[in-house]
């Protein structure tokens, strides 16, 4: 997984993970646990189960597709997020 | 910006053609397919056309950084798999911003079923009225396209294609 954060002041995030690691089992307990404590309303929380779900079927897309934009997010003053799966 | 070269990879991938496929039939070497696709070269004009019908899309849309416009209702017999479509969100805010939200058909229906509100995934409140069920529904019917196209009371507008 690739995350990329490029701000109009020259202020560069480039994230490189194992995309394996990402969508792990584990690392979907920790981020259900994590998007929970964070959540302001009920509609955004997620059980750790079903994130576990999402995250095999994130797996099953990342083989048929290989390298997948997820999320591409451009603001007006520049600033730039990609998440490539 | 959605460059031709992501447009010829996103397309390509979609028909699940390989890009050894496609420099066979498009008499090209896989390299160069591959040099198209990371924006390093552009494909020759005269190959337009072939890459077009390859791509089932026209040689305009092709072109065009825009995203597809037309509904289109795909007879049974030509339809795609319903877990081989893209549901794609795309938010353009008053202020300039622009949100591009790619998710395979199969992501959006298990996050529908777990009860995953979509505002929260692309962020804008727009989404809120729109019944992702019966979108669902109406891919299932073989409809493909621009399905919705939403302006918020903020001048925010919403559209989400499924190809």
């Amino acid at each position: 997984m690739h995350i990329k954060i490029k701000s109009n002041d020259d202020k560069n995030i480039n994230l490189i993970l194992p995309t394996s690691l990402v969508l792990s089992n584990l690392t979907a307990v920790i981020a259900a646990k994590a998007i929970n404590k964070k959540a302001e309303t009920k509609e955004c929380q997620i059980s750790s189960k079903d994130l576990c779900k999402l995250m095999a079927l994130m797996r099953k897309i990342k083989k048929k597709y290989g390298r997948f934009e997820l999320v591409d997010i451009q603001s007006a003053e520049g600033d730039i997020v990609k998440i490539v799966l | 910006m959605n460059t031709l070269g992501k447009r010829i990879a996103e397309l390509r991938r979609g028909k699940n053609i390989t890009q050894d496929e496609m420099a066979e039939k498009l008499n090209v070497t896989a390299q160069a397919v591959s040099k198209w696709e990371n924006d390093i070269s552009c494909p020759d004009i005269m190959l337009l056309p072939k890459i077009a019908q390859m791509l089932s899309v026209t040689v305009d849309e092709l072109l065009s950084d825009a995203p597809k416009k037309n509904i289109e209702f795909v007879p049974e017999d030509k339809r795609k798999s319903i877990d081989d479509l893209m549901f794609r969100i795309y938010v353009n805010s008053k202020d300039g911003d622009k949100v591009k939200v790619n998710l395979p058909m199969p992501l959006v229906k298990m996050g529908l079923e777990m009860g995953v509100k979509m505002p929260a995934v692309s962020g804008n409140e727009a989404l809120k009225g729109v019944d992702f069920a019966q979108l669902i529904t109406l891919v299932d019917q073989g409809l493909i396209g621009k399905l919705v196209e939403v302006e918020s009371a903020d001048g925010d507008i919403v559209e989400i294609v499924v190809e």
